[in-house]
């Protein structure tokens, strides 16, 4: 009988090769490199403006940009190369929105549609996307209420819940097409901090499960805990990679440094 | 063109029936603002037995037409024993209602104007009217300019109501020298451009007035 | 007051009457106002720009003066019309900017973050646009839309001026009989305003609960 195991994917979940973006005459990446392997959960860390969040946005081409590749899961997004490799042909409206299927983006300020119950926002993509029955979607739907721990919120409102309620069922609604990686901009920047917790253990449960995720933060004790690798953003250019020990340890910039320090110093301070 | 020519000669009638416009809108501006600034005062007042009556009068005349207001004047002053001109019955109607819009417009504004600026007056030790007069009343107005434009404009448009009965002003005078000539609802056309040109330049004039104010703050 | 009471069936048929004007106004301005608003919200420039001078012109002209050149347009242009279908004919044309004006608004205000979730998820324009913008738009929309429903019942009154008989034309006709002035035009008044006070509670109902925060 044979062992039949999972060959390991050798191919990168995600792959940024030299994107450049720019607002105007405003340069916010310069030409970013990374690679992000299935399972891995990579945190992007940095002062604002730094490029970080728009990093993100690309990678669901709810961004455009100017110069550069992005992978995900061996598709590339936005722009396909013409077979000399040197032309970039824009993708159609159907091709994108089907590579955003692939990712899951759950956003600072949840964005939930307010005209919709808890359950219907999840059931939406299922439907409308993939094709689903409604009744397919309504299982699948409350048992990812269930999972984020909202089972019997399902027909609430967003208005009727509070922030960090609404930003799992965020969660809940990117889960529901099945991503293949989980994009999440910032999504504990605008809670009370007594609900921040909430939504920081939902991504903590989903990245012991094995999902990929990047992961745009402040939340400086979470990226330690939870990263297999931290990249450090700065004015566009990523200065420091490594898993979060070593980058802490080891600041091999200045900016890091400094930046350590100011973390630090606020750590003892609270 | 002969129609040029024909357009020419219909000027003198239109600019008399202009003034007459000009006349009603210079007649009731004035005075719907300043009741206005009035009543709004009574509205806001705290006392029942006056915000009560001044929200119920406003409330009916803001629902209610304005050319059947007109003609409340026109067949109700000669029973009062007063002989009064259709146009001073036209301009006591449009001044009587949009004194009601203009007092709504002035209390929306003084509603925008955040609570915390009360309490700042309070707490430098001005009193209630002191607060009102010199701290809430002046971001009030600045904030109503752009919609007290509005209702200028509503204003010049529904000076056109006296045509119904009878005062030959921009747009009644249309209809005369559509009837003394053989054109017909070209007229009109050139009638409607004349009131365009006149609500295009208050509007244009509010707007540099809001432009204006913001600067002086 | 017994003056009100003995016309007051004949006053109540006039009102009737105002009230089919004003619905066939409403109804009709509002379908036509919304294909376009929908239309210039999802169009390019020209589109826009179309409906720009069209909501320009509207609002700087009196309705009184739209109604005259209906009045007297039609005719020549060989159309043999009764005069209360000219007069809502120009009330429509009136009323129809507004309303696209507000419902082009309200689409376009529908925020942007809303509309990127659903792209997020993988909606195509098409669906972005039926599922979110629509729904979303129209919520928007309501509390002005209803303000103009309200203002386009007052301007029935204004067709009277061409002969349109209707509640302000019924209330001239028994005032110049009667000479009661004042008790025919309080009593018409209270028609009016019971009318139009209603909907005007409506309308600030729905701002309460759908204006933009």
């Amino acid at each position: 009988m044979n062992n039949a195991q999972p060959l390991p994917t050798s191919r990168p979940m995600i792959e940024v090769r030299g994107v450049s973006k720019s607002f105007g005459e405003n340069q916010v990446l310069k030409s970013i490199s990374f690679e992000v392997k299935e399972g891995e959960v990579v945190v992007l860390i940095g002062p604002s403006g730094s490029g970080k969040s728009t990093l993100l946005r690309c990678i669901n081409y709810l961004e455009d940009f100017q110069a550069g590749e992005i992978l995900v899961d061996g598709a590339a997004v936005g722009y396909n190369s013409s077979a000399g490799g040197s032309k970039r042909i824009k993708q159609s409206e159907t091709e994108i929105a089907r590579l955003r299927t692939k990712a899951g983006m759950v956003f600072q300020n949840y964005n939930l549609f307010p005209h919709k119950t808890a359950i219907q926002n999840i059931m939406m993509g299922p439907v409308l996307v993939n094709g689903e029955s409604k009744a397919e979607a309504r299982e699948h739907a409350q048992a990812l209420l269930a999972k984020v721990g909202l089972a019997d919120k399902a027909n609430h409102y967003p208005s009727q819940l509070s922030g960090g309620q609404q930003q799992r069922v965020a969660i809940a609604r990117a889960l529901a097409m099945r991503p293949k990686v989980m994009l999440f901009d910032e999504v504990t920047s605008a809670l009370d901090p007594e609900l921040v917790d909430e939504v920081l253990k939902t991504l903590r449960d989903l990245s012991t499960e094995g999902m990929t995720m990047i992961i745009v933060t402040h939340e400086m004790q979470f990226a330690r805990d939870v990263a297999d690798r931290l990249l450090f953003f700065y004015q566009g250019s990523i200065i420091e990679d490594g898993p979060p020990n070593d980058v802490f340890a080891n600041p091999k910039t200045e900016r890091f440094q400094a930046f350590v320090k100011r973390f630090q110093s606020a750590a003892t301070a609270a | 063109m002969s129609w040029l020519n024909m357009v020419w000669g219909w000027l003198p009638e239109f600019f008399n029936g202009f003034l007459v416009t000009l006349t009603l809108v210079g007649m009731c501006l004035p005075v719907a603002v300043a009741f206005g600034m009035g009543v709004v005062l009574m509205r806001l007042s705290n006392h029942a037995l006056i915000w009560a009556p001044t929200y119920a009068v406003i409330e009916f005349l803001r629902n209610v037409p304005t050319f059947l207001l007109i003609l409340v004047v026109y067949y109700g002053a000669p029973l009062l024993g007063s002989r009064l001109d259709g146009i001073y019955c036209g301009a006591i109607a449009i001044a009587v209602q949009h004194t009601a819009y203009l007092a709504e417009v002035f209390r929306g504004g003084v509603s925008a104007v955040p609570r915390t600026q009360w309490d700042a007056g309070r707490a430098i030790g001005l009193r209630p009217a002191g607060v009102f007069f010199r701290v809430v009343l002046p971001q009030a107005v600045l904030k109503v300019v752009p919609a007290i434009g509005n209702q200028v404009v509503v204003l010049i448009k529904d000076t056109s109501l006296v045509a119904g009965i009878g005062v030959v002003d921009l747009t009644l005078s249309g209809k005369l020298v559509m009837e003394r000539t053989a054109a017909s609802y070209e007229v009109f056309i050139v009638i409607a451009a004349f009131y365009l040109v006149l609500t295009t330049l208050a509007s244009a004039g509010f707007h540099w007035l809001e432009i204006f104010s913001r600067k002086r703050n | 007051m017994d003056v009100a009471f003995l016309n007051i069936n004949y006053l109540l048929k006039a009102a009737l009457v105002t009230l089919e004007m004003a619905v066939a106004t409403v109804v009709l301005s509002f379908i036509v106002g919304t294909a376009l608003g929908v239309a210039a919200a999802l169009s390019g420039r020209l589109v826009r720009s179309v409906l720009t001078v069209y909501v320009y012109v509207v609002r700087g002209v009196p309705v009184l003066v739209l109604i005259f050149i209906a009045y007297f347009g039609l005719p020549r242009l060989g159309v043999d019309a009764p005069n209360y279908v000219a007069a809502t004919i120009a009330l429509v044309i009136y009323f129809a900017a507004f309303v696209a004006d507000i419902v082009r608004g309200s689409i376009l205000a529908v925020p942007k973050s809303t509309v990127e979730a659903g792209l997020a998820i993988g909606l195509r324009w098409r669906q972005v646009l039926m599922q979110i913008q629509l729904p979303l738009g129209m919520r928007l929309a309501l509390p002005p839309l209803v303000t103009t429903a309200s203002i386009a019942v007052k301007s029935t009154s204004y067709a009277s001026i061409v002969g349109v008989w209707e509640l302000t034309y019924a209330s001239r006709e028994v005032v110049e009989r009667t000479l009661a002035a004042f008790e025919i035009f309080f009593t018409v008044m209270v028609i009016y305003f019971c009318i139009c006070y209603p909907i005007s509670l409506c309308a600030t109902y729905l701002q309460r609960r759908y204006a933009a925060a």
